[in-house]
């Protein structure tokens, strides 16, 4: 992490020109979502130059930490690795000259503060508009820059729950889920970083300001969800995943999902070594959905007798369309993301790195 | 006001159910003119599947509600690729077009002579976006994929589900729109760079690798630390309480996530200091965390009494975060949706039955630039004669001879008739909470009260 800021541009995480290469980005961001959308940005070749109040983002005290347990956590460094760092209050008066400056010299300015905070500190649309009327302004907030929920407070799982996506994610007789990390942040930063590039194609004499809402990011991605109601009047609920082909099951280490659709099931018993479910009342579908709980209950004691890996990657081998949960550590050794470069390495600490995804645009 | 960022551009879509089909209708929404070229016999099972009323009707095909959903904006061709006629005509399409978007699996394009290195011999600057479920290389580039195998290969999956139990995904290929949200965005940035370089690209986008870059901190922790992750349910490090709480009336719950002290005091505000709240165990997020089933089972108690939205309103009132883990039917009638003019009112053509209704748009708003042109998704073949006569100038001749030849395929009647589950067995099962039978009255009384504004912002 760079201190005090120089003007060097930044490489993308190849080391080599992205499209983006001499693309200036002024990243006002904290927490998850700004940050992944300037950290995209960086990884495809534009300069980020970051600000960081005194304190810095609160999100340097989110673990995982690597070992030792110092700040800043794996999360903040994994969102703001290749950017340029320098510490300024932007609620002090002072600063905003600075700030216009910095706007002057920038392509795009991206933000995730509670709207209305720029504006209150006279770096606003408006402001910004006026010092540099070729610049982009990304607003990321929870519910976009309007609207009746504009001030309320969210967290991922709020946004989760207001998206529509925690209704239909998790067992019908428990409360809803929501994910494991910070999804919906992660990819409000993703729809922000395409809606950027949009505005950017887009710049003539003027620039203009884009309002990103994490909300609405997930509550344009429910497939059904919606015209179940719009088309039928139905509401659905969670749970379809329970006991079904595409059904997360248990193996001897770990979880596989026994989806093999369309395939040929006296070959899939086969695969299995399982005779017992080349029965004939398996082999059809109608056959598997008659006897449904005898089948669910045959799969799940078969399946016990197999390695998540070798049952994973043999029955694919076989051509059935078949899933397993890998874990990130298993992933580490992957020999399909080695081979393709996945990984690459982040300084984490003072001569101490790790592997982190590149990212998932190849061009 | 100034044009929509794509206007003037033109893909192509050689797409199947989400991944690139919601990723070419975000095109479409950004401007970009999207012809789909789809098998009449093949169909989309998309095009297969939430119907009006759940009936099909005489031409099913056109009547899939998820179809209608992830296609809006867009001209839809069909052609038998099998043809070699049909190749001539992507090709033609190619020559004059800026952007092909796909996900076949990883051979079919080279099969049919479509892929980039071919189509780079015919417009050197051409984009071409893969989408695949593990990508174009490698020892699993053959795998077969859909979402939630993707999603669980990820490892992303490992960590989502209920405390000590087997990891639980959404009831949605999720990763299938990760994948859309980065599929625009390679488009979008290979269409940058041939602003600048005049080059074209060939984009090779993984599922498993979009979804896996949206969880770094993951990896660097089972790296650094050997951490192995699992199932967690909805508790956060920073965060307690952090879950979704019951609510008055079935399966209505409110999320609550407490990230300071200083909002816990404000939540005990919230519920009137009731005695149990003032526990010093309870003041300081560690405590908080250390005594969470106890807490969590207190709150439970107090949240029950309220109607979500009621207890929602309450909570931020007082600085609380909190949300309504809203239904299907809850976001088409949101106010703060509706405000925001969230959700596109579109009428398909006449003969689908299907009359205007509300689709959802996506979440980025620009203050300039127009949003792409507002239609329907095409029905099956739709612009075959516009798009081969007035976009490719073919005359009536060549078009005729090109129908001739079976070029765009046969038709859907070969198919059987689907016969989808009556909603009140899909209800029995419990797959559905509730079912309106005014549905559409409510839906047009909305509309009457909350007109929409027509613009994306």
């Amino acid at each position: 992490m760079n201190e005090d800021g120089g003007g060097s541009p930044a490489r993308g995480a190849t080391g080599q020109a992205g499209p983006l290469e001499g693309v200036r980005v002024l990243d006002l961001t904290h927490y998850v979502a700004g940050p992944y959308c300037t950290r995209v940005l960086a990884d495809q070749g534009a300069a980020v130059l970051r600000i960081e109040p005194p304190g810095g983002d609160p999100l340097r005290s989110w673990p995982p930490f690597p070992p030792g347990g110092q700040e800043p956590g794996l999360l903040y460094t994994y969102l703001n690795c290749d950017k340029e760092l320098i510490t300024l209050d932007l609620s002090d008066p002072a600063a905003r000259e600075r700030v216009l400056d910095l706007a002057r010299n920038s392509d795009v300015v991206v933000e995730n503060f509670r709207p209305g905070t720029l504006d209150r500190w006279g770096i606003g649309w408006e402001a910004l508009h006026r010092a540099n009327p070729r610049l982009v302004l990304t607003s990321i907030s929870n519910f976009g820059q309007t609207g009746p929920y504009r001030d309320y407070r969210a967290w991922d799982i709020v946004e989760d729950a207001l998206g529509g996506l925690a209704y239909i994610h998790g067992a019908d007789d428990r409360q809803p889920l929501t994910h494991g990390n910070p999804q919906a942040q992660y990819r409000a930063g993703v729809v922000a970083t395409s809606a950027t590039i949009a505005a950017l194609l887009n710049v003539d004499d003027e620039g203009e300001h884009v309002d990103v809402s994490i909300m609405e990011c997930i509550a344009s991605t429910l497939r059904d969800t919606i015209p179940q109601y719009t088309f039928m009047g139905a509401v659905r609920r969670r749970g379809g995943r329970q006991g079904g082909a595409g059904a997360i099951t248990r193996c001897a280490d770990g979880w596989v999902i026994p989806s093999a659709y369309g395939a040929d099931y006296s070959l899939f018993a086969n695969f299995l070594e399982a005779p017992e479910l080349g029965d004939e009342k398996f082999l059809t579908g109608d056959g598997r959905q008659t006897h449904a709980a005898e089948f669910r209950q045959t799969m799940v004691e078969v399946l016990k007798r197999w390695k998540t890996m070798e049952f994973f990657e043999g029955a694919q081998t076989w051509g059935f369309g078949v899933g397993a949960v890998i874990s990130p550590l298993q992933n580490l050794d992957s020999s399909q993301l080695r081979e393709r470069g996945f990984f690459r390495d982040i300084e984490v600490s003072p001569g101490q790195t790790a592997p982190a995804p590149k990212g998932g645009i190849r061009i | 006001m100034k044009k929509a960022p794509l206007a003037g551009i033109r893909v192509i879509e050689h797409g199947q159910l989400l991944a690139v089909p919601f990723a070419a209708r975000m095109l479409a929404d950004l401007g970009a003119e999207v012809i789909k070229i789809e098998a009449a016999i093949r169909l989309d099972s998309h095009r297969q599947t939430t119907y009006p009323d759940n009936d099909p009707g005489a031409h099913f095909w056109d009547r899939g509600g998820t179809y209608h959903n992830e296609n809006r904006g867009k001209l839809g061709i069909t052609l038998d690729l099998r043809n070699p006629i049909a190749i001539e005509v992507c090709k033609d399409l190619v020559r004059i077009s800026d952007v092909v978007v796909e996900n076949f699996t990883t051979r079919v394009m080279q099969q049919f002579g479509l892929d980039y290195a071919e189509l780079v011999k015919i417009k050197p600057d051409i984009i071409m976006m893969s989408s695949t479920g593990y990508g174009h290389t490698g020892p699993w580039k053959d795998f077969k994929a859909v979402g939630p195998t993707t999603e669980s290969a990820s490892g992303v999956a490992v960590t989502t589900g209920y405390d000590g139990l087997d990891p639980v995904m959404a009831d949605i290929p999720y990763t299938d729109y990760v994948a859309a949200d980065q599929n625009v965005l390679g488009v979008l940035l290979a269409l940058y760079r041939r602003t600048r370089t005049g080059r074209g690209s060939d984009v090779d986008i993984s599922q498993v690798e979009a979804q896996a870059s949206l969880a770094g901190e993951l990896y660097m922790d089972a790296a650094l630390n050997g951490t192995s992750h699992a199932p967690h349910g909805n508790r956060h490090p920073m965060m307690a309480p952090h879950d979704f709480f019951p609510c008055a009336g079935e399966d209505r719950w409110c999320a609550i996530a407490v990230s300071s002290d200083e909002e816990w005091r404000r939540l005990q505000e919230a519920m009137g200091n009731p005695a149990w709240a003032a526990d010093a165990r309870f003041a300081a997020l560690a405590g908080r965390q250390a005594n969470l089933a106890e807490l969590d089972a207190k709150l439970a108690e107090w949240t029950r009494a309220f109607e979500a939205f009621e207890l929602m309103t309450l909570l931020q009132a007082n600085g609380v975060a909190a949300g309504v883990a809203q239904t299907g039917r809850d976001l088409v009638f949101n106010e703060h949706l509706a405000a925001r003019g969230f959700f596109d009112w579109v009428t398909p053509p006449a003969s689908t039955e299907i009359p205007e209704k509300p689709y959802s748009g996506t979440g980025w708003h620009f203050s300039e630039s127009e949003h792409g042109l507002r239609r329907g998704a095409p029905l099956l073949g739709e612009h075959n004669e516009y798009v081969l006569r007035n976009i490719l100038g073919y005359s009536a001749e060549k078009y005729a001879t090109i129908v001739a030849s079976g070029a765009l395929g046969g038709a859907p009647e070969e198919f059987n008739r689907p016969h989808p589950v009556a909603l009140e067995v899909l209800q029995r099962q419990g797959r559905v909470v509730e079912i309106d039978p005014d549905y559409l009255e409510h839906l047009r009384r909305f509309k009457e009260t909350h007109p929409p504004n027509g613009s994306s912002k």
